[in-house]
Order: C-alpha cells, then structure tokens, then sequence
C-alpha cells in the first residue's frame, strides 16, 4: 500500500522523502539519546550530590560532636561546676548551667541526678523543664557519643557527660540546636536543601518557606527520579532510627532541566537547519538526475516518432548521466541505422534492390498527387519458367538480378533529369514509371527500353537471348488510385499474353471489362456450385452421309443468368479456362453427359456424344480417373463419347496428351480434332497423334457452296484425312448445296444449322424421331 | 528490674531473720559477707543497732587517712561518730582532697605532707573521698553511729562480741554495692545464737563498662 503510494511520487519527491525520513530520524535518534544520556547523567550526578552531601552532613554532625565532646568535658570536669552541681542549691546549679553552657556556646545545658532524675535546667532558651523531663527517659546515659534528640518542637544534637565526685553523683546534659541557621549551614556546606524532620514532621528547614519545603518533602517519592512538578529531587537520610530524626536532602532540578531545555532547542534548531540543508541538497542532487532524465524522456518520445536529428542531451556533470547520454546517442544511432535499413527492405527487393510493389505504388501515388506526366511500363520476361526449370532458380535468381541492372543502368542512361523508377512486382514481373515532357516522346520510350531489354544477356560465359512482353500505360488520369494504375498494366499484360503480342499499350476500357469478366467469373463459379439448371447442355446432331442416320452429337454447354440473359459460352469458357475453373465445368459436362446417354440408353438410343475439352482437363492429374468413373458408374460404353480437342490443345505439353489420348483410345474412346484448319499442326504431327476424326473449322465449311477456295480445301482435306485412315466431320453446313458438295467429297459426317441448330436433350428426341420417320418415309 | 531486686533482698532477709531465731546467743557473732557469686568481701562494714539505749562512746583516737601513691590508704576507713581523721600525704606531690557528701562536706586545698589540722566527723554516714588533681582517687569514711560496727577482714569476716545480744538491726554497707554508696543491706536480727557464722550475700556493683572518651576521638 505504502510502496504503491510511493512509487506514484515523483523521482525528485521519493528522493526528497527520503532524504528527509532520514535526517528526522538521525535527528530523532541523537536527541533521543542526548536527552536520555543527560537524563541519566544528571541523575547518576544528583546521586553523587546527594552522596557527597549524606558524607558531608555525617562528617558535620561529627566535628560537630567532638567539639560538643571537647568543650563539654572540659567544663564538665571543672572543681567549682561539680562542686556547684553536688552541693549547691537548685537556683546555684541553674546558674552553673547557665554560665557554662553560655561559655561553650550550648544550646542545651542540663543535669540529671544519679538516679536519672531531672535535676536542674540551665540556659532558659530550652524552655521549660517539663518538656526536657518527658523525654528524660528516652536519652541513653551510657553512650558518651552525640546523639539527636527531640526536644519541644527542636531537634538536639546532646552529649552525656557524668559528673564524678569523685563518684558519680550525676550526668549534664549538653546539647546544640539542629535549627534552620544549622540547616542554612548544611545546605551551603552540601550545596543542597537540608530540611530536618521528626516522625515526618519538619523541624527546621534550610527553605526560607516552611511550607513550601513541607509540601516539596511530602509530595515526594524518595527513589524515583522524574521531573517533579517543583522540580526538586529529594533524598532522606536516617540521622536517628531511635528517636525518628531524619534530615532529607533537596536538590533543584531546575537549571538541569533548563540546560536541558536549551540543549533540545539547539538540537532542534540545527535539525531544521539540516532539514533545510537536506532539502536544498536532495532537489539539487534530483535535478541533477532528473533534468537529465526528463531530457532522456524528450528524447525517447522524438525517437519513437523517428526523429533521429538529437545528439547531446544538455548539460549534465554526472558521470552516469554522460554514460547514459552516449548510450542514448548510440543507441540512436543504432535505431536510426537499422530504421533505414529496415525501410530499406521494406521498400526494396530483396532479391533485386529494386522497389518493391507497395513502396512502388507509394510513389506513384506521390506522383500523381504532383500532376507529373509519366508513364508506367509493365516487364514480364517470356518463358521464364523455362529458364527456371531448365538453369535452376540460381541462374532464375541471376537473371532477375541482370534484368534489374540493365533497367537501371538504363534509366539513369535517360537523359532525362526527371524522375524514373524501376520496381519488381513479383516473379518476372517489372514495372518502371518514367516521366515525359511531350506525347510523341512515348514511343520513343518504350522503344528504347523493349530494344535495350532485349541485347544478350552474358554471365557465366553464357550468354542468354530473353524475350520480352512490355506493357504500356500511357493515359493516366490523376485521380485514379495508383492500385487501379497498376491493375491497369497487368491487364495489358495480360492481353500481351494471351494476344501474343511483345508490346501492349493499355486500351481504354479494358479494365472494366476485366472486371466485368472477374464478375462474370465468380458467378460461374457459383452456378457452378449451386447447378440450378442456368447452366444446361445442347445437343447438335450429327449425320453419317453414308447412310444418312443421325447418330453423333455433340454436346454444346449453354448459360442462361437468372435475369434470362444469354451468356456468350466463348467468352465464359474462356474465361474458365484462363482462371483453370474449365476444370470444374468439363466434369460437369462429362457428368451431364454421361447421364444423358444413360437416360437415353433407357429408351432404347445409343448416340455417340462429342465433349469440347481443353488441355487443362486432359493434363489434370485426376482427369482420366474422373471420366473412367462416369462411363462405369452410369454405364455408359467408351465407345460412346468423343474428346473434341483443338489443335493448340493437342500441342500443349504434347507427350503427357498424346500419353493420356493414347490411353483413352485404347479403353475406346474416340479422339477428335476440332477447329481443324486454323492451327498450324503439320501433317506429320497429326500422324502421330492418336486421333480418329478431323472435325473441319465451320470458317471452310460454311459458304463452302460459294467458294470454290474452299471447296478445294475442303476436298483436299477430306482425302488427306481419309488418306491418314481418319474420318472427316465438316460443321457449319447451312444449305443443301453445301451438303450436296460434301456428299460428293465424300465426308463422313456433317453437323450444323442445315441439319439442325443445338437442343435441349428432350426436343433433341423428338426431332431425331420426326427426321428418322421423315427421312424413312422418303427412303 | 528493681522490683525484682527488691523481692531477692527481701527473701534474703528474711532467711538471716531466721536463722538468727534459730541461732542461741553465744560469745562472739561472726558474719560472713560474700557478694552475689559467693566470692567474700573485704572492706564490707556491718553495723548493729541495739535495742536498749547504750550511751555513746567517744573515741579519743585521730584515726588516719593516709593517701600513698595516688590512692586513698585505707581505701575504707571505719570511724565512730565524733571521731577525727587526720589526712597526711605521703605523696611526693600534692592532693587536693575533698567529700560532698552530706555527713561531711570538706575540702583540703592543695596541700603536702600534713593538712594543717584533723577533720572532725559529726554526722554518721558515708564519706566519699576524692582528690580534685587525680580524678581516680576515691575513698571511703563510714561514720557509724556506734561502736557496734565491724569491718570484714580480707576473708569477709567480721566478729562480734557476745555482749552484743541485744540488737535489733544489722545493717551491711559495701562502698560497691549496687544500690549505691550511701545504700545499706539491713539484716534484723531478733536473737543471735552462737551458731555462727551469719551469712550476708551482697549484691556488688558490677564494673561499669563504660566508653572513655578517648573512643570518641579516635
């Protein structure tokens, strides 16, 4: 609880508590001690008084007693005292006493006959013999020392002397007064109070108030020692047990407790002192760690906004602090050198130090926030993959690198003061911006970059041709974010490839349509998942010229949208087949496919169903499995299906097709070249591939009664296929005429409108029917 | 304390009245004085009083109280009443010899050899003697009232006359004797046989053991 409190202090108010819990406590501590160690001296002191004192009160009484001794004798033993004392009379003995005891300065003068009867009394000071007879019997006659006695209110210090006659015929009684003079005496040979008591009554007193002294010597406790209230410490001194005399010893405590007094204050005073000092010290010593510090904290916050401009942290004589502050300074430098590396990397390629493609887009951005006029030029190097594969990605890695250099070298080669960037976007992908100044520059541009692109590159006395697609972006509108700007370039690309074209300049427009196909593919692709029957297949008879029977079709997949619209199936296979969902819609195909055969096996039909794949389908690894399990699962004969493949199909990775081809020919399937015509296969290639049928492009076939161009082609194509031991299918036949030719030619089936448009399974039935019966009727 | 010593002396009296009773009258007296631990007592004087009215005697003799090397010589001296004592001194030094005592208060100023005259004692009683130059100088007088007084020899013995049937009262005195010096042990005889000798206890005066002064000042 406490240490929470105290670590919310501040530094300099921890520091300052401390300092000052310290001081106060010394402080406490030595005040402590001093006042209990001049308590007890003070007391161990008024004992060695009250000693002194007790020694000097006995030592008095004693002289006092011999000079009681000394003069008593003397006069006790004169002739004429004893002779008075034996024979005299009452008033004569009075008178003896009298004079004696005047002579020897006596306060008391007495004589007792031998049988202890009070004789005679001298020095009438004493008073009345009454008062000396009632405490006759208390006096010890033996002794022949001093002893005090209690005599009508006073207290006597007497002598027994007897008187011999030489027998003993009596004893005087001589005696002094312990009076307030005797204890005004004691208290200046002691230099302590005397006060003189009988059974606790005070007698005589060295006070000059009785009553004050009475009330000092009642309220006090004889051992203790405190602070009394009148600050007097009291001692009783035993003078006679017998006769209850004691003498009590006062003390003053008054100028004790008053150096006391003054010694606290002056402690007191030079603790506030230190105090004062401590506090002054304890915030000069604080500011001089915490100035620092809160500089240090300054510091610390302009750093983590990255601002690496400090050096030296301000004035500051402390060691520590110095070590501190070059710490800080080298730590910042620390931070400041791996910040910029780490921006470095996370605006570079690793691999090419080029920009990478966020930093990239960055700039752009600046770019177009300043209006400049530039142009972005999209690098993909063709067929990388292959130099992957074939020299290993070491040898990848190193062309990139190369490709890189030469984009910079040639940038900064530009004459052009402005600014040119140059980013790798990922894989094989650059992207350079550069700015111009006039319109007819632009070509210029590109030219130069494509032609300096494509000079050989040489490392590991290799030298390398690579070709090059180059995308052009040259309209800019300055609000289009830099992403779109971008996307834009990759469109471009995209169209390069798939147009085969080495420069492509982005067209207006393209980068909605792609969007509109991005569209239009995700929707494909739900269909795809949800088969509502928007997508359904059509089937285009086909007839055998030989025997006119219609019994091939081929399957045509055709796409209705839920808003009734009619998709384009060119444009959503090939979109499928760019986004490889052709997959997906092929084993739909073969699926419905399948299916309808089987259905249509039931009523009794067996027709021999053509199915449009691509080479993606034909190269999937699970493709062969799929189908096989189709044709088994629905039982449906090999025989029956037909795999339609274009040429270009035929020729992508051509050994794992003809490998896959060959195997399904074997289980008896039937291979069919479509678009026949338009590719550039050889003759030589068709030979060795595993086909049955040329399906001939629809473009010879359909004003073939027009042309004779293409009759000739048709013709010749016909025997060529023959010839190769293949059956020819023509499509696209529209009129009888063309018919009539190919009869004469000798094709082996025709398809197209002539016969019969694509229908629905169900109308597909029904016209096989009503031809079949027509066709009968007229044969 | 007194009364007890009163009862002792009683008893004791009345056993010498007793046995006096007892004893029938022969030719001499003899007393035997001893004090409290049987130890006989010289310089004990003993003192009968007869009855029958004798007619006094007087002596003619000046006895002598002599003082030889400080001290009082005899240190108890047995006078009749009327009698005279002469006080030489046979000191080389002198004596300042004097009694407050109430038989015969005397003083014999600084003197050598012989006193100029002898004191005459009138009064019967005791005599305490001092000398006012040396304080241990004492000695004793005992005036009697008769003849019929003895002194006990170093024995403690003292002997009467047979003729001296006819007393009434003993009385004993000793210069230390307890109740004082101017006490008397009294012994009443009623009739004293021959059967002897009559026993008389004494109780002495132990020495004071008093403190000098001296032991004061040490």
């Amino acid at each position: 609880m406490f240490s929470n409190r105290f670590q919310q202090l501040g530094l300099r108010n921890q520091i300052l508590l401390l300092t000052l819990c310290l001081v106060i406590t010394t402080v406490s501590i030595l005040t402590l001690s001093y006042w209990f160690q001049s308590a007890a001296q003070s007391k161990s002191q008024i004992t060695r008084h009250m000693d002194n004192a007790e020694n000097v009160i006995n030592q008095y009484l004693s002289a006092k007693e011999n000079l009681l001794i000394t003069a008593s004798q003397g006069v006790t033993a004169d002739f004429a005292f004893k002779k008075a004392l034996a024979i005299g009379d009452i008033d004569t003995k009075k008178s003896v006493l009298d004079n004696f005891g005047q002579r020897i300065n006596a306060d008391l003068m007495a004589f007792v006959d031998q049988n202890k009867q009070l004789d005679a009394v001298g020095l009438a000071s004493i008073g009345n013999k009454e008062a000396l007879d009632k405490v006759i019997d208390k006096i010890a006659f033996s002794r022949t020392d001093s002893q005090l006695t209690y005599i009508d209110n006073a207290i006597y210090q007497i002598i027994i002397i007897p008187i011999e006659a030489p027998r003993i015929i009596g004893y005087s009684i001589v005696g002094f007064k312990l009076d307030n003079s005797t204890m005004k005496e004691l208290a200046q040979l002691t230099g302590l109070s005397a006060t003189i008591l009988h059974n606790d009554e005070l007698i005589s007193t060295s006070f000059d108030n009785h009553i004050f002294a009475a009330n000092l010597i009642k309220s006090d406790s004889q051992e203790s020692f405190e602070w009394q209230e009148n600050h007097f410490k009291n001692r009783k001194v035993f003078l006679s047990q017998f006769a209850n005399i004691t003498i009590v010893l006062s003390e003053s405590l008054a100028e004790e407790k008053k150096e006391l007094n003054q010694l606290l204050i002056s402690l007191i005073a030079i603790a506030c002192v230190i105090i004062l000092l401590s506090i002054l010290l304890s915030s000069w010593i604080s500011s001089r760690i915490i100035n620092p510090l809160s500089d240090l904290i300054d510091v610390t916050k302009r750093l983590a906004k990255g601002d690496f401009s400090i050096t030296e942290i301000k004035a500051s004589s402390s060691p520590e602090i110095k070590e501190l502050n070059n710490a800080f300074v080298a730590m910042e430098r620390a931070i400041a050198t791996r910040e910029s590396e780490i921006k470095y990397q996370a605006e570079h390629d690793k691999l090419t130090n080029l920009f990478n493609r966020g930093h990239m887009i960055k700039l752009i951005e600046e770019d177009l926030s300043q209006n400049t006029k530039f142009i972005l030029i999209g690098i993909n190097i063709r067929q990388f993959s292959q130099v992957n594969d074939t020299m290993g990605p070491q040898t990848g890695d190193q062309v990139l690198q190369l490709v890189a250099m030469r984009l910079t070298h040639h940038l900064t080669k530009l004459e052009n003061d402005d600014r040119i960037l140059a980013a790798r976007l990922g894989g094989d992908d650059f992207l350079i911006s550069v700015r111009y100044r006039v319109e007819n520059e632009i070509s210029h541009i590109v030219d130069d970059v494509d032609a300096n692109l494509r000079r050989p590159y040489t490392f590991n006395e290799l030298t390398l041709n690579l070709n090059f697609r180059v995308a052009v972006l040259v309209e800019l509108d300055h609000q289009t974010s830099p992403d779109v700007l971008v996307r834009r370039v990759a469109i471009a690309m995209g169209n390069a490839k798939s147009e085969q074209s080495r420069v492509r300049y982005y067209k207006q427009g393209e980068d909605e349509a792609y969007l509109s196909r991005l569209q239009l593919l995700e929707e494909l692709r739900i269909v795809l998942e949800q088969d509502d029957g928007q997508l359904f297949l059509t089937y285009q008879p086909k007839l055998e010229l030989v025997n006119n029977r219609v019994n091939k079709a081929e399957a045509l997949i055709r796409w209705i949208n839920k808003e009734g619209e009619f998709i384009n199936p060119e444009m959503f296979i090939d979109l499928a087949e760019q986004s490889g969902l052709i997959v997906t819609l092929t084993r739909w195909v073969i699926r419905q496919v399948v299916k309808q055969l089987s259905e249509w096996q039931g009523m009794g039909h067996s027709f021999k169903v053509a199915i449009n794949m691509s080479a993606q389908d034909i190269q999937h690894s699970q493709f062969v499995n799929y189908l096989l399990d189709q044709v088994s699962t629905h039982n449906v004969s090999a025989a029956q299906i037909i795999i339609e493949l274009t040429e270009r199909d035929l020729m992508d990775n051509e050994e794992l097709v003809v490998e896959r081809l060959t195997y399904l020919k074997s289980l008896g399937f039937e291979i069919s070249v479509d678009d026949y015509g338009i590719g550039q296969s050889s003759l030589s290639k068709l030979k060795q591939l595993p086909i049955d049928e040329l399906k001939i492009d629809k473009s010879f076939v359909m004003k073939l009664d027009q042309s004779e161009t293409d009759q000739d082609i048709v013709s010749s194509t016909i025997a060529l296929g023959h010839k190769l031991g293949l059956r020819v299918v023509a499509e696209g036949v529209e009129n009888a005429e063309s018919l009539q030719l190919l009869r004469t030619f000798g094709c082996d089936h025709i398809q197209g409108y002539f016969l019969s448009r694509p229908i629905k399974p169900d109308e597909f039935i029904k016209w096989y029917t009503a031809y079949e019966t027509d066709t009968h009727i007229h044969t | 304390m007194q009364r007890v010593q009163r009862h002792i002396v009683s008893r004791l009296l009345f056993t010498l009245m007793v046995i006096a009773c007892v004893i029938p009258t022969a030719n001499a007296i003899e007393f035997y004085v001893v004090d409290q631990h049987d130890k006989p007592l010289p310089n004990a004087v003993i003192e009968i009083t007869t009855q029958s009215s004798e007619k006094e005697t007087t002596q003619s003799d000046i006895s002598v109280m002599d003082q030889i090397d400080k001290s009082f010589v005899p240190s108890v001296l047995l006078i009749q009443k009327n009698s005279q004592v002469d006080f030489p001194n046979s000191d080389n030094i002198r004596h300042h010899v004097y009694s407050f005592s109430t038989p015969k208060v005397f003083e014999l100023k600084l003197y050598a050899n012989q006193p100029e005259s002898p004191i005459i004692f009138e009064q019967p009683g005791v005599v305490v003697l001092g000398c006012n130059i040396h304080d241990s100088m004492v000695g004793y007088i005992y005036v009697a009232k008769s003849n019929h007084a003895q002194q006990t020899n170093a024995n403690g013995v003292a002997i009467f006359p047979a003729n001296s049937n006819k007393l009434a009262l003993v009385t004993v005195w000793h210069p230390q004797l307890a109740s004082g010096v101017d006490s008397r042990k009294t012994v009443e005889i009623s009739r004293i046989d021959d059967a002897s000798p009559i026993k008389v206890v004494l109780d002495i005066a132990e020495v004071e053991a008093r403190n000098t002064f001296e032991d004061v000042f040490k």
